[in-house]
Order: structure tokens, then sequence, then C-alpha cells
């Protein structure tokens, strides 16, 4: 087997630490100047209306204005063309569920909006509600699935690989989606079940990039068993960067089709896919295999003799 | 494993999957949007209109038949019930059966069939062919008037017929919906309600009822009551407008799904989960309901034939002000409202009792006559208003109005002090209907919503027209773009990539699945992924056939070499979308169900179907080369 053209990826491993430390850093500090996270109304029991005015004076501060007359605290933001005097308003509910908080909102900003613009100007197109009690289940479900998931894919890693592969992959798996979250806070994109969805779609899609150079450095292990770790790794890179392009490429024409045409949720969903793609095939080359290096202590792990590829007998 | 019986096992697979998704494309692409309307209205605004449907034929069939010098070798002229709901649909812009004015929309009908010719319904004409075998009658080679006289001898029967025939048309409809992969609430519109019983609450009321502060709900109580609150929203489920609710509930626990498809009114929906009473007790006038049923059968105009609403106002010497003329109805066999007759209720208040005050309501037997009885008692409050009414009105009936239908009433036999009352006179399934009936007056246990989405239906055409929109760009850019770097091999790809979203599909509609926006984003991501198996065994492929191999042995080893990195990298993949389908929200549920099948299918289509097609092109077609880059080789 021979490798032309190695390209040194390891070389710049210090500064690509740097640069994700940085990175990481940078995101979370936005996140904390914009104030925190912009949790959607699943995560924060209550009530999410999109709502049309039609009337010419319709304005935010028009509808904050009445909305403010409720015991609620609305907040309002305007979507789409500004010309269609539509928005968004939320508020969110705290108590027991044994109160029809959804009734009590809804009526509230229902009657002091016919209030202000008159019976029947306001239309709500979308309505959008979770109870205190929903969304308490809803954090605990997605902790603790997100924490399942990450512990099976680990374990998964392990069986077919060496611990040093799983370990650096987890590393580069959680690398994309803490980069990812301080992103969406510094760009107040709404934290909700598809935010988290993209964030699960993002790990999987790393550590397929992962895998498929991981796996490529093992077969280089068993062919070049004495060569520098790090030079087996740049080959194994190398060897497969065409593939993490073109694959990348793929996801990425399909996720700009989906950014372009689509509003709302699944529109900052494609967003999160494709900074996430670009990231986490950024952290496959340059986090991932380089760490795997590091934790194994620069020699290759040892190799399971029941492991031989039917491949290399094929040769 | 044989070529040809791998081929024999994609084919299999394909046409399984077609097979499985030919309802849901004769339904989308097939089937008309105003078919799509009438499948979605309630049985009971399907059988008004099948009765305006024989109404309006039968008129027309006999001012054919009794028009001087009547043609009786003329043909049929019975309108296709697809035709006659399109046409209704427009004439009466969608509204529900209590809102039109049919005797304009009648005289529209009539104008157009004036002016365009009618068409032939062999629809219809099977239904003669059916009254002829029957009959024992020999079949003509043409239908005409003379042999519908002789199929139906009375008018009543053909009105029958006409009314089986359209219901038996819009069942067809409901049916075949029933098999198809269905629009998410996102992108037809509609509203989706989870309830969730209060059960906490509950337990108190029975403990202070019981008076035994140790009380437990077992799991047997709050099954009960829980049902019995399904029974409730299932009795009201008319009021939600004109298309059909699905109530169900989660099996075995505390939560109850209500999807409205398609336009809903809000305002109504809300006043329904608030738990406003709908059931009412009031006192029933004999004399004036006489009255009006006398006036009615010698004034038929007045009262519409197939709702029975009153289209004028009865003179005020027969009802004055202060009373009310209701309708009383009662179930048929098909379980739907059949009309009996009006009847006159005070519309006093102090002679109103509000059905939110009935405790409990059981069928069981009078230990004397051992016949049927229906027993219920009422609250404390309830059972005062309820002695001072029936001291009042001895003698008179009692009606039980629910949703101002009138669905029983019985004689107030004598002042009823302590809220226990007692109905006789009724068999068995009457009695159990009744008492059915008096328990939706007030929920046991309150139902609070736990999450509600609402969607108009503009901003799911919205939805619907964005989520195409992506899918064929999205799948257009990525199959031109492999066809570019691929060439020949990219042919292959997209091939299994189509191959891919039909299978998806085909699963998706075997699972009940529905097609939301997320489930769109997650077959595009799905393409991605698919893609990416093929991009790995072409890239091995491509290496292989670099270092000299010969075609067909560098696709054989291409693909060993791929097989784990695409295992590994699926699975791990899977482990991600089968934890996040465990999430109880919709949405993201949809995302991760479509992922994992897709992931399966994938695997599926990137190593046997692609592997297929590239061994039939060195195999069978005995190509020297592969196609397999952009590049010069």
């Amino acid at each position: 087997m021979q490798i032309k053209n190695t390209i040194p990826f390891s070389k710049w491993r210090y500064f690509a630490y740097g640069f994700s430390i940085l990175l990481i850093i940078l995101a979370f500090a936005g996140t904390a100047l914009r104030g925190g996270f912009n949790f959607g109304i699943e995560f924060k029991a209550g009530l999410s209306q999109q709502i049309k005015v039609n009337s010419p004076e319709a304005s935010v501060e028009h509808v904050r204005a009445a909305l403010d007359k409720t015991t609620y605290h609305f907040s309002v933001q305007p979507i789409g063309n500004p010309a269609d005097n539509q928005f968004v308003i939320k508020a969110s509910v705290q108590g027991g569920d044994d109160t029809n908080h959804q009734q009590l909102v809804s009526n509230a900003a229902k009657e002091k909006l016919d209030e202000a613009f008159g019976t029947g100007v306001v239309v709500v197109q979308s309505t959008d509600y979770t109870s205190p009690g929903l969304s308490n289940e809803l954090i605990i479900q997605t902790f603790t699935y997100t924490i399942a998931a990450v512990l099976l894919i680990l374990v998964y890693i392990w069986f077919r690989f060496k611990f040093a592969f799983a370990m650096a992959a987890i590393i580069a798996l959680i690398h994309d989606p803490i980069f990812l979250i301080g992103l969406i806070g510094t760009f107040q994109i709404e934290v909700n079940t598809v935010t988290i969805a993209a964030l699960l779609t993002i790990i999987g899609y790393s550590l397929n990039d992962t895998i498929v150079v991981f796996d490529r450095i093992r077969e280089n292990i068993r062919l070049k068993r004495n060569a520098n770790l790090f030079d087996i790794v740049d080959a194994a890179i190398t060897q497969t960067l065409s593939r993490t392009i073109v694959s990348s490429i793929t996801v990425l024409l399909s996720t700009v089709a989906i950014y372009i045409f689509t509003k709302g949720p699944i529109h900052d969903f494609a967003a999160i896919m494709m900074v996430g793609v670009i990231v986490g095939t950024y952290s496959s080359i340059f986090v991932a295999a380089p760490l795997m290096v590091a934790i194994a202590g620069g020699k290759a792990p040892e190799e399971k003799e029941k492991e031989k590829p039917k491949a290399e007998t094929a040769e | 494993m044989s070529k040809s019986f791998r081929f024999f096992i994609v084919l299999a697979v394909l046409v399984l999957s077609g097979a499985l998704l030919y309802p849901s494309v004769n339904w989308y692409f097939l089937t008309k949007p105003a078919e799509h309307s009438l499948a979605e209205r309630s049985r009971d605004q399907i059988r008004s209109v099948s009765v305006y449907y024989s109404e309006y034929y039968k008129e027309a069939i006999q001012a054919a038949l009794s028009a001087p010098n009547a043609d009786l070798t003329a043909p049929v002229s019975v309108g296709e019930p697809r035709d006659f709901w399109a046409r209704w649909l427009t004439l009466t812009q969608g509204k529900p059966s209590l809102q039109i004015d049919k005797n304009a929309v009648f005289a529209g009908l009539k104008a157009q069939d004036a002016e365009a010719p009618k068409v032939e319904n062999p629809w219809f004409n099977g239904v003669l062919k059916a009254k002829f075998a029957e009959k024992g009658l020999p079949e003509p080679a043409k239908w005409t008037l003379a042999d519908l006289k002789k199929a139906f001898s009375a008018p009543e029967d053909f009105t029958k017929a006409l009314e089986e025939h359209f219901r038996t048309y819009a069942q067809a409809l409901k049916d075949s919906k029933k098999s198809i992969l269905h629009l998410g609430l996102d992108l037809s519109g509609g509203m989706s309600i989870v309830l969730k019983a209060d059960l906490a609450t509950y337990a108190k009321k029975q403990q202070e009822k019981r008076n035994d502060p140790n009380y437990q709900l077992t799991t047997e109580d709050s099954d009960e009551a829980i049902g019995r609150a399904m029974e409730v929203l299932l009795s009201r489920i008319d009021q939600f407008g004109v298309s059909e609710p699905q109530i169900k509930r989660e099996k075995g626990g505390q939560k109850i799904y209500i999807d409205i498809p398609g336009e809903y009114d809000e305002e109504k929906v809300n006043t329904f989960l608030s738990g406003k009473g709908s059931l009412f007790f009031k006192i029933v006038d004999d004399a004036k309901s006489s009255a009006v049923n006398q006036w009615v059968q010698s004034n038929p105009d007045a009262v519409d034939q197939s709702t029975f609403v009153l289209l004028q106002a009865p003179p005020a010497d027969i009802v004055p002000a202060g009373f009310k003329v209701l309708r009383y109805f009662i179930k048929d066999n098909y379980g739907l409202d059949r009309f009996q007759r009006f009847i006159v209720v005070s519309d006093d208040p102090s002679t109103i009792l509000d059905g939110i005050h009935v405790n409990t309501a059981r069928v069981d037997r009078d230990p004397i006559t051992n016949r049927p009885q229906v027993t219920f008692s009422m609250t404390k409050e309830g059972g005062d208003i309820f002695r001072g009414i029936t001291r009042a009105n001895k003698g008179k009936p009692l009606a039980v109005v629910l949703d101002d239908k009138v669905k029983f009433s019985a004689t107030i036999r004598d002042e009823i002090p302590n809220g226990q009352v007692q109905v006789t006179g009724f068999d068995q399934k009457e009695s159990s209907d009744i008492a059915k009936t008096l328990r939706t007056g007030a929920l046991e246990v309150q139902l609070t919503v736990e999450s509600q989405q609402a969607v108009g239906a503009s901003l799911g055409l919205d939805a619907i027209n964005s989520g195409v929109n992506a899918s064929y760009v999205g799948f257009l850019l990525v199959a031109v773009f492999m066809l570019i770097y691929y060439k020949g091999a990219g042919i292959n790809a997209n091939i299994a990539l189509i191959f891919n979203v039909i299978i998806i599909a085909g699963v998706m509609s075997t699972l009940g699945q529905t097609i939301t926006l997320a489930s769109i984003a997650s077959l595009l991501l799905t393409v991605g992924i698919s893609v990416d198996a093929n991009v790995i065994v072409f890239e091995r492929i491509k290496e292989e056939y670099w270092q000299g191999k010969s075609p067909s042995h560098a696709i054989k080893t291409g693909f060993e070499r791929a097989f784990w990195t695409i295992m590994d990298s699926h699975v791990t993949a899977f482990i991600a979308a089968f934890f996040l389908s465990l999430l109880s929200n919709g949405p993201v549920k949809g995302f991760a169900i479509t992922l994992a099948i897709g992931l399966v299918t994938s695997m599926f289509t990137a190593l046997f179907v692609s592997r297929l097609l590239f061994d039939f092109r060195t195999e069978t077609l005995k190509a020297k080369r592969i196609s397999i880059t952009w590049r010069k080789m």
C-alpha cells in the first residue's frame, strides 16, 4: 500500500486545540452577552401563538402594549415580511397541572388584543401550548435520553475499536454540540426539541465522519505496524479526505435546500445543521484523530487478534 | 447469493413498497381536493349531504317522469356522487349543512344541469342491476327510466337507494383514507390537543364524598373515571365543527389525545374544553308541542327536511315568548340521531337545571318489577333546585336536552326531594343511552390541557409547498452533484437513492406514520447519509481500481472494505435516532422515526441495490471499465 502526498494534518493539532477552545469560549461569551438562552415553549411551559393583525396600525409596540395589560409577561416578535403584520407572542406560565393555564393565558391574550384592535381583527394562525408538568417531563426526558444515547455510542465504539478511539470520539462528539449550543445562544435561536434534534443529528453525523477516519487509521495500523502513529493518522485522513469532502457537500446541499425553502423551527434546524456539518468535519480531522494519538500515548493501540478484516485476505 | 436471487429480493422489496404506497399516491395525486374534504366530514354531515343528494335527484327524476309525453326510453340521469359533491361544495362554499339555504343551492344545481348535458353514472347502474337481480328481472342492455320504474316500486325505496348510494361513496373515501400516509398537523392544518386527567383532585373529591381521608384511587377507579371522561368527549364530538375529530386515549394512561384535521373553530374548541355545561333539564309544554307539530305539518316549507331546523319561526300564538322549540332525536341503528318530533320547552330560568349537577348515573333494575331503570344522583345544590322544579311541575314531562337536542323526556310523578332520581319506562338499550347522556352533564375528572398545537389551514399549505420545494431542490442538487462527480457510478447512487425514498415511504405508510415538516427534513438528511454510504463505497472502489485491479475485483474488494465503515456509522446514528424517538414530543419523534427507518433502508440500498447495479454492468453487460470519476483515469 503506498501513500502519496500525505497532508500533515497532525502538525496543526495544537493550533486546532487552541482554535476549538477559543471558538467555544467566544460562543459562550456571546450567549452570556445576549442574556442566556432563548428557551422555547416546550422547555419553558407556556403559550406561543403566531398571530396576524389585519390592521394598518399594527406594530410590535401596539401588540406589546396591548399584551402588557394582561397579568402575563408576553414577549412579542415580528415574523416574516413586515407588511404581513405577523407576530409571535409568547408567555410562560407557572404552577401545577391542576389549573387549566391554557384557557387562562389564551383567553387573556385574546381579550386584550380584541380590546386594542377590535374583535376579529387579530387572527391566530398557530398555537403552541405546553403545560408546566409536561415541560418538566420533557426536560428530564431530553437529558436522560441524550446521556443514554452518548453512553451507548461510547460502548459501541469501544466494542468495535479501542478505548483510545472511543474516548477521542466522545471528546470530539462533545466538542461539536458544545460549540453549537454556544452559537445557538449567541444568535438567540430558540432552544426547543427541534434544536435538540439538530444537535443529536450533528452528533450522529460528526461521529460518522470520525468513524470513517478511525476505520482507516485502524486498517493502516494493521498494514504498517512500526510506522509513527502520527504519520499513519495523517495518511488515513488524506486517504479519506475526498470522501469527507464529498459527503459534507451532499449533506450541505440538502440542508441548504431546507434552509432556503422553510420558515420557523425547521429553518433553524437547517441553519444549525449547516454549521454543524462544517464543525463536525473539522473536529473529525483536526480534533478526534490527533486526540486519539494523544490518549493512546503516541503508540498504536494494541490490536485484537481476532479482528482480521475479510478485506485483507481478499488481496 | 446469486445475482438473480439478489435481483429478485430487490424487485420484491420494491414491488411491496410500491403496493403499500399505492393508496397514498392515489389519494394525493389522483383524488380531487373536494373528495378529501368529504372524507374529513363527520358522519352527521355526510348523512345530511346524502339526504340532499337523494332529494335532489328524486325531484329531478320525478320531474322527468311526470313531464307531459315523458320519454321512458331516456337514460337514467342520476348524477355521480363525486360530481354532485364537487358542485355542492362550490355552491355552499363549504359551509356546514345547518347554515345552508337549500332552495338556493338546488336552484344553482338545476341551472348547472340545464346547461351541461347529463353524464352517465355507471355506479348507479350497478345499484339498478342489484335491484333487478333481487327481483329476478332480466338485465336490459341499456338502463332507461322505464327500468328505473320497474326497479323501485315505492318512491321511498328510490330515496333510500339514492341516500345509500351517496353514503357508500363517502364511506369508500373515508376507508381509502385510512391506509394512506397522513399529513401531520403542520402540513394539513388543524389542531391537536393532549388532555390530562387531574386524578389528584379527583381522589380528593372522592375522599370528601366517601368521608374517608385514607381513600386511595385504585387503578380500576381511575381507569373508569377517565373512561367516562372519554365518553363525554365522544358524545360531544359534533361540537367541533364540520370535520371529524379523532379522540384517542393513551393506553393505560391518564392522557387523552384529540386531533381535529383541517379547519377548526378555535372558540368552539375552547368552550368545549372549558367543560361548560351543555346538558340541561327543561320542563316540556305538551299542548304547545303538539300545536307546533301540527303547524309544521301544514307548513312543510317551514322546516329543512334534512336537518329539521325551523326555517320560519312559528306564530306567537303557538309558541309565545319564554318558550323554545327543540328537536327530539333518538339514535338509529347507525348510531346517528334520527329526528322524531318537535318539543316545546319553557325557557324560564327557574325551571331549568344545569346538567353539571349530575353526580352519577347508572342502569339498574326496579326491585319490584325487575324492569331496567336509570338511577341518577345530584349534588346537594342540584338536588335543592330539582326539588323546587319537580314540586312546581308535578305531572309535566321533563326533557333532558344535550346541545339543544332533546334526548329523552319523562313525566315527573312526584316531588323529588333528595336529588336521587329513578327513570323508568325505557328498555335496556334506551336506559343505557339515557345514563350515558346524563353522565355527559359534568366531567367528574377535570381535564387540563397538557399541550396544544394548532395550525391554520393556510399556514399548513405554505408549509407543504416549502417542504415539497425543499425536497425537490435538495434531491436534485444531490443527484446532479453525484452524476457530475461520479459519472456512471453516480447513476447507481441516484437509482439507489430513489429506491431508498420509495422504501422509506412504503415502510412509513405501513407503520401509520404521519408526514410532518420534520420528517421531510429527516428524509432529506437520510438522502445525505445514504449518499455518504455510496460515497464511501465509491472511493474505496476507485482506490482499488487505481491500483490496477480488474473492474469486478475492484468492486468486490471496494464493497467488502466499505462494509464495516458503513455499518459502524449507521449503527451509531441509529443509536441517536432511537433515543430521540423515545422523546414524547411529536415533531422530534417523527423526525427520529423517519431517520431510523432511513438508516436501515440506506444500508440496504447502498450495499445491496448499488452492488447489484455495479455487478449488472461489469458481469452482465461485460463492461471493461468502471465509470466512477469525473477525472481522467
